[in-house]
């Protein structure tokens, strides 16, 4: 006959459960506005969705088992730094492409085929308002940090202190930030929201 | 609530911005569902690797300090053994070293 399960290990699988369950709704509640951000900052669906699954996946194994309070700041900090990854190596390519194409100008044009992290789908396109179009064209245009500080502070709610600790600057840094994108974000959306 | 063009600006824009994310595409939410659960299953480090970590970490810590207590028995580390040493450190703590520190005063607060 089996021996029944110590009481401390059910609680520990109960324990697991929740906190599996926690981490879950915590997740499904940040992963679309961090797509949005994702997107917005690299112009690609695709390359927002590999940015947010990196992100998922690194708070998930370094830390579930952190407080539920700080899982907020620490999954901004890995996206941030993901996105800020992407740039840097988008530089690489850039300049990599530059010199490809300096040097191959008579020969076919093998590079045709790769996909503009840029562009955007038609059918992406035509679901937008033209509001809602202006200002992803508006946000996308912003310098970078001048784009994490609007949406961190406006969009995901962070205060200035964390919005710092995510970005990895000072306070004052994300006031002037975020005050420059507020100012250009108006002009340039004058015509939609006056 | 103050109502000023500012805040009705940024009123606005949220809610441009969350009308974006509940649009979605079927695809697009299902790629995300499926990514949460890659996530949810790798689930946290295993303590094993941890503990291994950190006995690592102790040994260098403590080949360091036998190197800089008995500087008599061994010549002073030049530059780049030194760079070395830091080279097999886990470079993100350092990276990360403001964001911890900030962590841990949310903590003391809270």
């Amino acid at each position: 006959m089996r021996s029944a399960a110590p009481a401390s290990t059910g609680l520990r699988w109960e324990e697991r459960l929740e906190s599996r369950a926690a981490l879950d709704r915590f997740l499904a509640g940040v992963e679309r506005r961090a797509l949005r951000m994702a997107e917005i900052a690299t112009g690609s669906r695709d390359e927002a969705l590999d940015i947010v699954q990196d992100a998922m996946l690194l708070l998930a194994r370094r830390y579930a088992r952190r407080g539920e309070h700080e899982w907020g700041p620490l999954f901004h900090r890995i996206l941030q730094n993901r996105i800020r990854d992407w740039y840097r190596r988008g530089k690489v390519r850039r300049h990599w492409l530059d010199w490809l194409n300096a040097n191959d100008e008579d020969e076919d044009d093998a590079l045709a085929g790769i996909a503009d992290p840029g562009s955007r789908r038609p059918e992406d396109e035509l679901g937008n308002t033209r509001a809602g179009h202006a200002l992803e064209a508006a946000l996308h245009a912003l310098p970078r940090r001048q784009q994490q500080a609007f949406l961190l502070r406006v969009w995901e709610g962070l205060d200035v202190a964390a919005t710092a600790a995510a970005m990895d600057c000072s306070e004052g840094s994300v006031k002037t930030h975020f005050s420059r994108a507020v100012h250009a974000l108006r002009e340039q959306l004058e015509d939609h929201w006056p | 609530m103050s109502n000023d063009p500012e805040t009705e600006f940024l009123k606005r824009v949220r809610a441009q911005l969350d009308q974006d994310a509940r649009e979605l595409d079927e695809l697009t939410v299902a790629r995300l569902r499926a990514a949460r659960r890659q996530a949810l299953d790798a689930g946290p480090r295993r303590m094993r690797w941890l503990a291994a970590g950190g006995l690592a970490a102790a040994t260098v810590a403590g080949l360091v300090a036998l190197l800089l207590l008995t500087p008599a028995a061994s010549p002073p580390a030049n530059g780049l053994e030194q760079l070395e040493l830091l080279a097999d450190a886990d470079i993100e703590v350092y990276d990360n070293l403001e964001f911890y520190r900030w962590l841990a005063e949310q903590r003391r607060a809270g």
